[in-house]
């Protein structure tokens, strides 16, 4: 009779027993993506304009450097030390200034001499050691030192010390927004701070016996200071320097060429501090990613140029200006162009007053003053592209989704889009894992052809020619995604003339634009266990 | 010897019947016989609907590949809203009669355990086409969700109580685990799709619930288990009793409920470029970020609601009578919304001493009309009861339900 019973429960059980997943295809369809592509992100962004024709201009600007004036004419972290001691054997009354002496110190600023400054911030931090065994009242003056008219003062209280163990006191006053005098005690000489200290004994405390063994120790620090105003000799400093800089945009040129029409590259150095400066560019290289390196080639390349002095002062500074226009007549500026790297190096070398200190010691700068060099690219935007062919790489991490996209059958993805610029495209992408190996490449180029080709809207009046890209896919090619990790899309452009067939140049209009939209159709395999 | 045979090869072609269609019915008796001991044994798998054939629901269920035919067979079947339901439970349970409760001969006691998992949807029919087919084939046109809901839960419980020695009316409190509950519903839907699908419109409030995690416990409930036999005067001066059951009427309270409301017109073309490129651009790998997108809100709560519990009302069949064919009918109302009211009646017969066999047809519940077949066989201290409530699903794919139900006693 067990064994009847035994039979019946392996039956019901084997009867009931799921011995597979569940599965089923089903057809999904969704739009993805849907956009419209213009340059007017780029207009008044310092890029491009619009001429009045309603042609994009490039109007490229960007600052290539500018001087730090506080690593020219400034003043670096200070420790200055004084020590005061009476020189004979003498009784200390309480409330009695033992100490009362005017320093004189030398910023050691060389070779900049500075007369006047003014802080926009910076602090000194005065820090003194007492000896003595009973508790000291230390006033400090700066006289040279003003804050809204007032001479800045602080006083410390030490407690008493020892000759072994000196008790310490500090202060840090804050020096935003005060001016200085460095002429000294004469009047006439510069980098000077001076500084008075007075030295009392606790008016409460015991009277005490000093011997010269007594030393008071007293440190200022002068740190983090930033001027905004300076006035002197601001020395005969030369820098030489080399500006380096990355174009994204050009690394993703990986082929073909570009046909510029003529341009104008205009580098400007703009001087607003009041001393003479001379400014040498002496190297201006652009750099593919192959190693290939062009020079621009100019009469005005590795010529020095004198710099003026800014005029006015304050609110009525007039910073000089000088300029250096390169043109398809005077350098090899569109050959340069044309075959520029993704590296651009500039060399130059600034001199700050070349002939000495001809000005009596009175260059200034003020805090709307800047030293910097700023680039001007413009020209029409219109271009001639021969398989001009450029490559990016997006993040696309599809590695969480593999469960999904094992189950994926069959896909096709649908891009529709509408073109009314002068230009033919081809795409391509490629799917690629974490090691950059290709997994998936939907390696046929797919045109997108010129808006030349298409029609006239009748609501617009331009030029538009509707393309529709299919790309479909494998269920290996969707287990093969789930790795993914990152897509490159390559294109390649020209600009064909529909008379000719042959590349030729096209002018960009405002109204150009390229409208996509992307949608999936999808056979998929629900599944569960 | 030769008796002992018979009721072994007949049990086995029985068996041997059902088990080929994994389905059977059973019924419930009214015992007034004294024991000392009785352990009870039953399970139950129970599925159906009003519109799903058996050859999905078998794949569903059991594993393989639902193809296109089959499809598209269930979807003719469908109508504009349409229910489906899985009872699938075991119970053991114990009873004392030789103890006294309360100082009193006429009460004993019984504990029992059971593991039970409900899991049911009410759903148009576009629902189900959504499903199984995609949403290709509403291009240019609308599916309509609203009024679609669906829950699953299951839970284990512990319970004890009192128990009528005679009658074997019983009350029992019972203590519950919830180790899963999910439950959704769209009260206003429509996706609306244009012809080439570069255009979609979702109009959707709805809300998706679940209980989120990995542990066993994520919840917990009280509720109560009571069965009241009742005799009362029957045709020709006969008396006949009938059975008031009350399972799993209670609460439970369950933590960290992750919630996902949606109350808002979607009308999606397609991501901007900016969107995937750029310092703000939205990670596809973060399904958070694409929910955030579309504005779906997300909270999580404790949530306190009902036990999907039972209550049956009906005439039973008398163990102890000497008629050869007895009537059974009844009610059975269940708490979730998706099981409409069930009606049932059959007829039991006596063809042997050791050997009864019934009929009923019911009307109600997940499905529709389902005809039912038990057959119970006592050997000795041992009855053993196997049935379907769902015949029709044992013979045919294209019938919308199967059922097997099971129980085991034994007396002492």
């Amino acid at each position: 009779m067990n064994k009847l019973y035994f039979l019946f429960f392996v039956v019901i059980g084997l009867s009931s027993c799921r011995k597979e997943a569940t599965r089923w295809n089903s057809d999904w369809s969704a739009p993805l993506l849907n956009d419209t592509l213009t340059l007017m992100n780029w207009v008044n962004d310092s890029t491009l304009n619009v001429d009045n024709s309603g042609y994009y201009d490039v109007n490229l600007q960007r600052e290539l450097f500018r001087f730090d004036l506080n690593s020219i004419v400034g003043i670096p972290d200070t420790t200055l030390q004084n020590n005061f001691s009476i020189p004979s054997s003498i009784n200390i009354p309480p409330g009695y200034s033992f100490v009362n002496q005017t320093e004189e110190r030398d910023l050691q600023l060389n070779p900049v001499e500075l007369t006047k400054i003014h802080l926009k911030k910076g602090q000194i931090s005065i820090l003194l050691k007492n000896p003595y065994p009973t508790k000291v009242i230390c006033s400090i003056q700066l006289p040279g030192l003003t804050k809204n008219g007032v001479v800045v003062s602080s006083t410390i209280e030490v407690p008493a010390g020892s000759l072994i163990n000196p008790t310490s006191g500090t202060k840090i006053i804050d020096l935003a927004g005060s001016q200085m005098d460095l002429t000294g005690l004469s009047g006439g000489s510069n980098n000077k701070l001076l500084s008075n200290i007075t030295v009392t004994s606790d008016p409460n405390g015991p009277s005490f016996t000093s011997t010269i063994a007594y030393v008071t120790q007293v440190y200022a620090t002068i740190k983090n200071v930033e001027l905004e105003y300076a006035k002197g000799f601001f020395g005969q400093q030369t820098i030489v320097d080399t500006v380096e800089a990355d174009v994204e945009l050009l690394k993703k040129w990986i082929d073909g060429t570009i046909d510029l029409p003529s341009l104008n590259l205009n580098l400007k150095l703009i001087n607003g501090i009041k001393a003479m400066g001379r400014i040498n560019l002496k190297e201006l290289t652009t750099t593919k990613s192959n190693g290939t390196t062009t020079t621009l080639t100019s009469s005005q390349i590795n010529i020095p140029q004198n710099v003026n002095s800014a005029a006015g002062s304050w609110s009525s500074l007039i910073p000089s200006e000088t300029n250096f226009i390169f043109q398809t007549n005077n350098s090899n500026l569109q050959d340069f162009l044309e075959n520029a790297g993704s590296k651009i190096k500039l060399v130059y070398e600034f001199v700050l007053n070349p002939l000495g200190n001809i000005s009596g010691s009175w260059n200034e700068f003020f805090p709307n003053s800047v030293v910097k060099l700023d680039l001007t690219l413009t020209m029409p935007l219109g271009f001639a592209l021969d398989n001009f062919t450029i490559t990016d790489t997006f993040k696309l991490d599809l590695t969480n989704y593999q469960k999904q996209l094992d189950q994926a059958r069959t896909g096709e993805m649908i891009i529709d889009l509408k073109n009314s610029f002068p230009i033919e495209g081809g795409l391509m992408l490629k799917f690629i894992d974490e090691y950059n190996q290709t997994l998936v490449a939907l390696s046929e180029f797919k045109t997108i052809k010129s808006c030349l080709f298409g029609s006239t809207s009748s609501s617009s009046g331009t030029q538009i020619q509707e393309t529709q890209i299919v790309w479909q896919f494998t269920e290996e090619d969707f287990k093969k995604l789930s790795s993914t990790k990152n897509i490159i899309v390559i294109g390649k452009f020209n600009t064909p003339d529909p008379a000719t067939m042959m590349n030729s140049s096209v002018w960009l209009s405002e109204k150009c634009f390229l409208g996509c939209k992307l949608r999936l159709n999808l056979n998929y395999e629900s599944k569960y266990e | 010897m030769k008796v002992n045979m018979n009721k072994i090869i007949l049990f086995l072609l029985c068996l041997g019947f059902f088990s080929a269609f994994g389905q059977h019915s059973l019924p419930i008796q009214m015992d007034t016989s004294i024991y000392k001991y009785e352990v009870i044994g039953t399970g139950i798998l129970d599925y159906g609907g009003t519109s799903i054939k058996n050859e999905i629901s078998q794949k569903l269920l059991y594993g393989g590949f639902i193809d296109s035919e089959m499809k598209y067979r269930s979807l003719n079947s469908h109508k504009l809203q349409n229910r489906v339901g899985v009872d699938a439970s075991g119970e053991i349970e114990f009873r004392d009669y030789t103890a006294k409760i309360f100082n009193q001969d006429k009460y004993g006691y019984f504990v029992r355990g059971g593991y039970y998992n409900y899991t049911s949807a009410a759903y148009s029919k576009d629902v189900f086409n959504l499903v199984f087919n995609g949403n290709t084939s509403y291009l240019g046109d609308t599916a309509k969700l609203s009024g679609s809901q669906a829950n699953e839960f299951s839970f284990q419980k512990i319970g004890f109580g009192f128990i009528d020695k005679k009658s074997k009316s019983n009350i029992g409190i019972n203590y519950y685990n919830i180790s899963s509950i999910a439950d959704a519903y769209i009260r206003s839907g429509n996706l609306i799709m244009d012809s080439t699908a570069s255009n979609v419109q979702l109009d959707m409030g709805g809300q998706f619930r679940y209980a989120d995690g990995k542990k066993f416990n994520k919840g917990w409930g009280i509720g109560l288990d009571a069965d009241f036999r009742i005799p009362v005067r029957w045709v020709n001066e006969s008396q006949a009793f009938f059975q008031v059951q009350l399972k799993n009427i209670g609460f439970m309270s369950v933590k960290n409920v992750t919630q996902y409301t949606a109350n808002a017109t979607y009308d999606f073309s397609g991501f901007k470029f900016s969107q995937f490129i750029g310092d703000s651009s939205m990670s596809i790998s973060n399904s958070e970020d694409l929910l955030d997108s579309l504005g779906v809100e997300k909270r999580t709560k404790n949530q306190i609601s009902l036990l999907p519990g039972f209550i049956q009302i009906g005439k039973v069949v008398d163990y102890s009578s000497n008629k050869i064919v007895q009537s059974y009918f009844g009610v059975r109302l269940h708490t979730s919304l998706n099981y409409t009211p069930l009606i049932y009646a059959g007829g039991e017969v006596k063809i042997y001493k050791w050997m009864r066999v019934g009929v009923q047809g019911s009307y109600g519940g997940f499905s529709n009309f389902r005809l039912g077949f038990y057959s119970q066989y006592d050997f000795g201290k041992y009855h053993v009861g196997i049935g379907s409530e769902d015949l029709i699903g044992a013979f045919s794919n294209k019938a919308y339900g199967e059922s097997i139900h099971f129980r085991l006693t034994r007396l002492w």
